[in-house]
């Protein structure tokens, strides 16, 4: 048994790399069959501690043997001359390009460690925001707020009984002018309203009898009372008169 | 207050955070590259003093203001989170990448004798890598390169930054015959 330490081995190259570097062998020349045979132990130990064999960690395992069985078979003389090719050539190359990787990405991470000394700061989120600001309005923001509102149930609109017919209030202020006092005034008028809708068609009654001519309104001084006055009774009167 | 040019493209680099190319600087500060080129000068002249944190750096073709080195410790201190640490099967993957880009999955796999999936995702997550194209091979494999996040994060203002190893280290002993393929 060859003393392998369990060692994290990034796969099957890394293994190799490991076990050729720790005996200071060639890479160009291998001795298979002891390299094999620490391969293959490596494995072992890692069934032992029953620790899942990735397959990659097999096929390399069959890639050796295949090797190390093609080096003991005696090389048949070629005719032409020709080198034979080694049979270690493609694991050879498989060995130096894993190797170079491993040593690149060390001078990766030294890259790395030097770079992570400094810190550089993210870019400043303001712009992104304002840019934001600008492309939506406050419609849009309402548009958005009535979507989340609930929406009102859609209802007949209901237009209030007009209570106070400007037809009635003519008839009382007709009525009040007839009676032994044709003058009246006009705040007296609208005291006794109850809301606006009453003081509203109590006026537009008031108006409506000056088109008519049946009243004149007078006010002596800007801002004193305002007296409304029959014109009929005061025809009457002028009659009566006569 | 007139503010001097120098103090402009201080906060320029300030707001950016990314590296600031010369063109987007001369852009912004209505005036030539050359211009810029002589304020950067200035303001690393400026923070060259013990009396300042922070100093230029070269990255992905621009510059940017990082901290000084010496504040490393200090920096560590103030963060929280740790920082992702690569792991060397993805420093791995990575340098094939970085070194050979662009290169397909399965042409990294072959390298590293392993599956890449997992490391290739968190690589392409962490923005190190992206898809750079298709291979015009069957199946159109997906072609990976390094990214501008790459050069920043490892200090590199450009690919003709990565660390030339000597082809002896690489190759392995001088005595050994030549590489039977590259």
């Amino acid at each position: 048994m060859y003393p392998v330490k369990l060692a994290d081995f990034e796969g099957p190259l890394d293994l190799l790399i490991h076990l050729i570097e720790k005996d200071k062998i060639d890479i160009y020349d291998i001795p298979i069959v002891s390299v094999t045979e620490q391969y293959i132990a490596y494995l072992d130990t890692m069934q032992e501690y029953s620790l899942d064999v990735a397959s990659e960690f097999l096929l390399m395992a069959a890639m050796l043997l295949q090797i190390k069985s093609r080096m003991l078979l005696p090389r048949e003389p070629e005719e032409e001359g020709e080198e034979e090719a080694d049979p270690r050539q493609m694991l050879v190359s498989m060995l130096v390009e894993y190797r170079k990787t491993k040593k690149q990405a060390q001078a990766l991470r030294e890259c790395l460690q030097r770079a992570s000394l400094q810190t550089a700061r993210p870019p400043l989120p303001l712009g992104k925001i304002l840019q934001q600001v600008k492309r939506y309005g406050l419609g849009d923001l309402l548009r958005a707020l009535a979507a989340l509102l609930p929406k009102p149930e859609e209802e007949d609109t209901v237009i209030p009984r007009q209570e106070f017919p400007v037809q009635e209030r003519m008839e009382a202020i007709r009525s009040a002018l007839g009676g032994k006092r044709k003058k009246m005034d006009f705040r007296r008028l609208l005291q006794d309203r109850k809301n606006h809708s009453e003081i509203i068609s109590t006026f537009l009654a008031v108006l409506e009898l000056l088109r008519l001519k049946e009243i004149t309104i007078r006010q002596t001084v800007p801002f004193g009372p305002i007296t409304l006055e029959s014109r009929k009774e005061d025809g009457h009167g002028t009659e009566e008169d006569r | 207050m007139e503010l001097k040019k120098t103090a402009e493209l201080e906060a320029l680099l300030f707001a950016s955070g990314d590296p600031l190319t010369l063109e987007r600087a001369a852009g912004t500060l209505y005036c030539s590259t050359g211009e810029v080129a002589d304020l950067l000068e200035e303001l690393q002249q400026q923070y060259r003093t013990a009396e300042r944190g922070i100093e230029l750096r070269k990255a992905a073709g621009g510059w940017q203001l990082v901290t000084k080195k010496e504040t490393a410790g200090l920096i560590r201190r103030l963060q929280e989170k740790q920082e992702v640490k690569l792991s060397n099967a993805a420093m791995e993957t990575l340098a094939i990448v970085a070194f050979r880009q662009p290169v397909t999955k399965s042409e990294m796999e072959a390298i590293r004798g392993v599956k890449v999936d997992g490391v290739l995702g968190n690589l392409v997550e962490l923005g190190l890598i992206a898809e750079v194209g298709r291979k015009e091979a069957l199946g159109r494999p997906i072609l990976y390169g390094t990214t501008d996040r790459f050069l920043q994060t490892f200090g590199l203002d450009s690919l003709e930054d990565l660390p030339q190893l000597p082809e002896e280290i690489l190759e392995g002993r001088g005595e050994g015959p030549e590489p039977l393929f590259d």
